[in-house]
């Protein structure tokens, strides 16, 4: 495998070595997206870089982040099952002959562009568009990466799926850097038109060879689910600590849709998840579980923003997480009922267990409410392991890492239960052992 | 559904009694204001350095780009001070007719008489009045307005000014810094109980006057004592500025309580700094109540620096029509066992805004220590709006913190249960309106509570249709 070579930092990545990036590796493109390539580019070049003062973020030094790789990788090995993307490509073992008779599309987003064009026009870019900037307690910061994403995305899934079309295998799908690779920039594009059932299950891994150099993670998930639609959206991320992981998902929701956010998030040296949930339609409803596990000098910070535009919507987040050695997270939620979201109900629930003296632990637990016909509730909280409770334990025979664990266990297990996917759950449940005993 | 108000906030206190003010100040502040201000105050050296350097500080910092709009506020359209009488009213006698009159309507004088320690009423940017009671003189408590302070207790206010908050700390610390006038000084000695809260009262009446006056407390070790505050202001069309600044210092096993109910003219910003330090063992309490304004930008702080410090923050902010209400509390854990405790009731109606921004942290120090924030919002009609944005910052795995929150309506089935019970749909509001803020009343001395119930039961006449 060729090793990337003449790699550009952040700080060296300005807009006209991206645009000579974009025109040298991405040709053969419609015009419309080259041009919406070159647009990002400028945007990726000019934006600030991540500031906010209290973010978990803002120790790192991202201007040495690597963006601009050149060399040409290595196809991925074919995936036992489902889809592998790489910086090399997209392998995907064969549609059911059901889904393809049903209609169903599922490509290599870079395949779409030509086998779909219609489609991928309407809906690229469209969910994460629909996030008001700078809109209240929330900043702006993931968007230098956002649009770095818009410039050079490579690889990803396109997945349609037609209308009252209902899958009842999940679309599973790896996103690995592989050792010779210090980017990626995989974009995922999902529409779940009418009353069509959807779910997806992503894992993201690296592999880390000894010594390894930064590298850099940026991708783009963005959903739509139609009238009736419901889509389940699952990942476990499992990066090596040289990566750093940033993460836009965005979904719009229409009238009765269902979106269901469900994440595992253990790795990456620095992680920055931002989640963006529109409910556009009456009865939209948007459900979100996140299970968090920090340790070492890991870094990770979600951001869950999810906006009520329409009556009677409904949201739930429940985010806990465990913080050991000298992990940082910052947990950020905003929820924002607009005017005319009458009958609209949300709530968010975020925890943190510290287990050791050196961790640390943000939350900001937002409600921006304009309408008054609402129920909206959030609580936080954040705290060590009770020594009673240990002491307990311990004196029923167990050792203290058995006791940690048991107690790990109780904390998490109410958020892990709520994962729809049993396969998710054991993969979360694998790698909370992992943590504990790291 | 109710389309008419609950609350009322029409300011009831909107009139005025004429300029009664004896030397003014033109607009706009330049180094020869606050030289002038100093000069006229006859201040020591030390104190003019102070506000000098708080000028350089004040224009060095930019606005703050959070909370509540501030944009239509012009620094050069303020005055900075105002003298109302050539020197401090020392008997009833000789305060001025015309502002005695305004303090009639306010009820200050019968206040005094039945159950107040004293009256430090604040009428523009002096106190014009201004009495103690003699046996608490005896136990050695000081009570004074802020200027004499530093003429007469030199060495006290020299070694607390500006500790607690420098003029570093943001813009209008530093403006307050620069310009102050007035405000309260408290010292109690050693072991001494204040059993009657101390009271001042606070106006702005001057078009266009900034009102910036400097609060500082000292209770020393084992002290008990409570202030008490309150501001109510006339209507003008123009931007008026309230920009306070209060420092408290509670020494170790002290008890401090500092209570306010303001219910500012619909035209003020009201931008304030309100911060304590908590020793070892030490309370301080904030009971904050906020009725009007244009806009207030004020979030309480108890620094909790020694072991087994408490801190808590009680408030309540109602925003009507045209106003924000950005409030909140800052709780700073710096030493084990300390514990902290927020309760925030916020209403908002006919488009009004209520916004509720926090701070809990926990240095790594904070071993043991414990927060608990409860913040609740009522949204009484279709224009209003109401944000919660509470920051937690845990920085140790030994201390607990717990927020809990919640935005709702006036619920429907608390409703018709006591309509079905014969109460009007109006009485039935008022009471579980009265219900959600009784956590509040129930902590205000007596005389404010019954200032309180008044007040919200004005408001509430003729609500609903």
């Amino acid at each position: 495998m060729e090793q990337d070579t003449a790699v550009v930092t952040l700080a060296a990545a300005d807009a006209a070595s991206i645009a000579a990036f974009v025109a040298e590796h991405y040709q053969g493109e419609p015009p419309w997206l080259t041009q919406a390539r070159h647009q990002a580019g400028t945007l990726a070049a000019t934006a600030a870089l991540p500031q906010r003062a209290k973010s978990a973020l803002r120790a790192r030094r991202w201007e040495d982040a690597p963006v601009l790789a050149e060399g040409v990788p290595a196809v991925p090995a074919a995936p036992r099952d489902g889809i592998r993307i790489t910086r090399g490509g997209y392998r995907s073992t064969p549609l059911p002959a059901a889904w393809t008779a049903a209609g169903v599309l599922c490509w290599n987003l870079a395949d779409a562009v030509r086998r779909a064009p219609e489609l991928v026009r309407q809906y690229l870019g469209q969910a994460l568009a629909a996030e008001p900037v700078g809109d209240g307690a929330v900043g702006t910061e993931g968007a230098k990466f956002a649009a770095l994403n818009a410039a050079l995305w490579q690889h990803g899934v396109f997945l349609y799926v037609p209308p009252r079309v209902q899958l009842t295998e999940p679309v599973t799908v790896e996103y690995c850097i592989e050792d010779s690779a210090v980017t990626l920039y995989p974009r995922t594009l999902l529409i779940a038109d009418r009353e069509s059932q959807v779910r997806v299950i992503e894992r993201y891994v690296s592999q880390e060879p000894e010594g390894a150099a930064r590298r850099l993670l940026s991708a783009v998930v963005e959903v739509f689910a139609g009238e009736g639609a419901r889509v389940e959206y699952n990942a476990i991320q499992d990066l090596g600590p040289s990566v750093d992981a940033v993460v836009h998902r965005a979904a719009r929701v229409a009238r009765d849709g269902q979106m269901s956010w469900n994440l595992g998030e253990f790795g990456a040296g620095v992680l920055a998840g931002r989640q963006f949930t529109a409910l556009e339609g009456p009865g939209a409803e948007g459900r979100t579980t996140v299970v968090f596990f920090g340790n070492r000098a890991q870094q990770q910070e979600y951001t869950a923003i999810t906006e009520h535009a329409a009556a009677h919507s409904q949201s739930d987040l429940f985010a806990r997480g465990v913080m050991n050695g000298r992990a940082r997270s910052a947990v950020t939620a905003v929820t924002h009922i607009r005017r005319g979201a009458r009958g609209s109900h949300a709530r968010q629930r975020e925890e943190t267990l510290m287990l050791s003296p050196t961790a640390r632990a943000e939350a900001v637990p937002s409600l921006l409410i304009d309408e008054h016909d609402v129920f909206a509730a959030h609580a936080a909280s954040a705290g060590p392991v009770e020594e009673s409770t240990l002491h307990y334990l311990m004196s029923r025979g167990l050792p203290e890492i058995e006791a940690v664990r048991l107690v790990v266990h109780g904390f998490l297990a109410p958020v892990i239960d709520r994962l729809p996917q049993d396969a998710v759950r054991d993969l979360v449940w694998e790698r909370v052992e992992r943590k504990i005993r790291e | 559904m109710a389309t008419e108000p609950i609350v009322h906030t029409e300011y009831q206190y909107g009139f005025n009694d004429g300029d009664v003010g004896v030397l003014k100040f033109q607009r706009g502040l330049t180094r020869q204001t606050v030289e002038d201000i100093s000069r006229i105050k006859g201040e020591p050296k030390w104190m003019l350095d102070f506000r000098l350097h708080a000028l350089d500080v004040f224009l060095r910092k930019p606005m703050p780009t959070w909370g509540a709009d501030l944009s239509q506020l012009n620094f050069d359209d303020i005055i900075y001070y105002v003298k109302p009488s050539e020197r401090q009213g020392r008997t009833w006698d000789e305060v001025p007719q015309a502002i005695k009159d305004t303090f009639d309507r306010l009820g200050i004088p019968e206040a005094e008489q039945k159950f107040l320690a004293g009256v430090s009423a604040q009428y523009e940017s002096e106190v014009v009045y201004h009495s103690i009671r003699k046996d608490l003189e005896e136990k050695g408590i000081i009570f004074c307005d802020t200027d004499t302070a530093v003429r007469e207790y030199p060495e006290l206010v020299r070694e607390y000014f500006g500790t607690v908050i420098p003029p570093e700390d943001n813009k209008f610390a530093a403006l307050n810094s620069a310009v102050w006038s007035g405000g309260s000084f408290v010292y109690l000695p050693k072991g001494v109980r204040c059993d009657i809260p101390l009271q001042a009262y606070f106006r702005i009446n001057s078009q266009n006057m900034g009102q910036f006056e400097r609060t500082l407390i000292i209770a020393d070790e084992g002290s008990f004592g409570h202030y008490v505050e309150g501001c109510t202001a006339p209507v003008y069309s123009t931007e008026s500025l309230h920009s306070a600044v209060v420092e408290i210092l509670v020494k170790e096993g002290a008890r401090m309580r500092y209570t306010t109910v303001q219910n500012w003219a619909p035209n003020v910003y009201n931008l304030v700094t309100k911060r304590a330090v908590a020793y070892k063992n030490a309370t301080m309490e904030w009971i904050d109540g906020n009725f009007g304004s244009k806009a207030t930008m004020k979030y309480p702080a108890v620094y909790l620096v020694g072991e087994g410090a408490r801190g808590m923050v009680l408030s309540i902010a109602v925003a009507s029509r045209g106003q924000h209400q950005d409030t909140g509390a800052k709780m700073i854990h710096a030493a084990p066992h300390t514990s902290s405790t927020i309760v925030s009731k916020s209403i908002s109606q006919r488009g009004g805004k209520a916004t509720y921004r926090g701070l809990v942290h926990f240095a790594p120090e904070a071993e043991g220590a414990h927060s608990h924030v409860k913040c609740d919002t009522l949204i009484l009609d279709a224009e209003s709006a109401s944000d919660t944005i509470p920051t937690a910052e845990v920085d140790t795995n030994a201390a607990k913190m717990e927020h809990e929150a919640t935005v709702t309506k006036v619920s429907e089935e608390q409703l018709f249960y006591l309509m079905s019970r014969g109460l009007s749909e109006e009485e039935a509001t008022r009471l579980i309106v009265l219900g959600f803020i009784e956590p509040f009343t129930r902590e205000l001395p007596m005389e404010f509570a019954v200032e309180m119930n008044r007040l919200i039961k004005f408001e509430m006449e003729g609500a609903i249709g």
